[in-house]
């Protein structure tokens, strides 16, 4: 049931692949690594997802809907990422070295813990609209649920992470 | 650009190594591999081929088995560890009011789910699509599947191809139940049952809304157009799940 529906036939040749996937590798790797706060799991995520995307971006139709589709990909890998870590009683934690002043890294600690403690799916749609400043229609192509969803989700998040906050203001 | 958003970015800025070449790292490596993870795995699938006969034969007599012991005490049922019998049985006497369309364009899909957090569903019982797995009898999706904090007693869930009424779709694992109606031997597929059920009062786990969830693989043979339906059936509800999901 992954949303992969009407995809049909485009040519896939290895430099037609290579000239749609490259540009797909950044927002997959800041999404992969919003999610899962570890830069060699997120390329790792990257990588299956392209491989996933070799096999089945020749059924590709709609190329508008490419972005959306493989960071749905890329989403999916991180979901099982995320479940092999569970299974291996492992938490997410913040593996990776920050570089600036104290300050602003407290504070950018601070919020990615917090984003880290929503649900999976309120981390997916916050990471989407807000990092990689996606619509929120196309946060809800790659998630695959409504927009009205969506918004509920981002609704919810912005509610988590800064209670008080007023919600059309933070959604700009 | 709002507060939240420009911290949001800083945030991860801050943590976000150089791409360092990666997007022709990642294309390269899909080019130089893909061949390589394909003769791998015809590999492994003529190793596993030889093996996989022995395996088709001991599933088949084990599944026998297991369908004639069922028969011999239950009239032709499995139902998962813990989960009532006979409530189960009530549950299956109950005739599968799923539609049948002629066109994949006349698919119904009410698959929007009425809960901001789940894909499918309307309640009480909510499913969020997964990974893909191709095998040569067909296509599996590894689904979570969620029950509503307070719901009692067992429930089953079955589908079928909606544009035929005898393609089903096949539950395998632990939790999958009701009669073996095939075999497939690749990797961690074995016996396919008719019917997924499950016990919200002993689910896998539950998720941060104290929704029970269980992760369940599930297919369809090769074939079959993408419009299919479910049918979740508990002591008090029945829920319809239509989809569209092309193989």
């Amino acid at each position: 049931m992954q949303q992969v529906a009407e995809i049909k036939s485009l040519p896939a040749g290895e430099s037609t692949f290579a000239d749609l996937l490259k540009p797909l590798i950044e927002p997959g790797f800041r999404l992969a690594l919003a999610m899962l706060h570890d830069p060699t799991a997120a390329e790792d995520a990257v990588q299956e997802a392209s491989f996933t995307a070799w096999r089945k971006l020749g059924r590709m139709a709609d190329r508008g809907r490419l972005r959306p589709w493989f960071l749905g990909v890329v989403a999916n890998k991180c979901r099982n990422a995320r479940r092999n870590r569970w299974t291996s009683r492992a938490e997410l934690t913040e593996d990776i070295s920050v570089v600036s002043s104290e300050e602003a890294t407290m504070r950018g600690a601070d919020l990615r813990r917090a984003i880290a403690r929503l649900g999976r799916d309120d981390r997916l749609v916050v990471v989407l609209y807000f990092y990689l400043d996606l619509p929120v229609d196309e946060v809800a192509t790659v998630t695959g649920a409504s927009v009205g969803a969506t918004r509920t989700r981002l609704h919810r998040a912005i509610k988590k992470l800064r209670p008080g906050v007023a919600i059309e203001e933070a959604l700009r | 650009m709002s507060n939240l958003r420009r911290d949001i970015h800083s945030a991860y800025d801050a943590i976000e190594p150089s791409l360092g070449g990666m997007p022709e790292r990642v294309v390269q490596t899909v080019l130089a591999e893909k061949n390589g993870r394909l003769r791998k795995e015809k590999m492994v699938y003529r190793l596993r081929i030889s093996t996989a006969l022995v395996a088709a034969v001991l599933v088949v007599a084990v599944g026998a088995a297991a369908v004639i012991t069922w028969n011999s005490l239950h009239n032709n049922n499995t139902s998962p560890a813990g989960v009532g019998l006979t409530s189960v049985q009530q549950l299956e006497a109950r005739p599968l009011t799923l539609p049948t369309v002629q066109t994949a364009s006349q698919c119904p899909e009410s698959a929007s789910s009425t809960s901001p957090r789940y894909q499918y569903g309307t309640g009480p019982v909510y499913a969020d699509g997964g990974q893909e797995i191709g095998t040569d009898w067909g296509h599996y999706w590894d689904v979570i599947w969620y029950a509503a904090p307070n719901l009692k007693g067992p429930v089953i869930v079955r589908g079928r191809d909606l544009m035929t009424t005898d393609r089903r779709v096949v539950f395998v694992g632990p939790y999958s139940g009701g009669p073996v109606i095939g075999t497939d031997t690749a990797p961690n597929v074995g016996a396919q049952h008719a019917e997924l059920v499950l016990d919200p009062a002993s689910p896998e786990a539950r998720d941060n809304n104290h929704y029970g969830y269980w992760h369940i693989r599930q297919g369809m043979s090769n074939g079959w157009v993408g419009c299919v339906g479910f049918q979740i059936d508990g002591p008090n509800f029945s829920e319809t799940i239509t989809t569209f999901a092309a193989p």
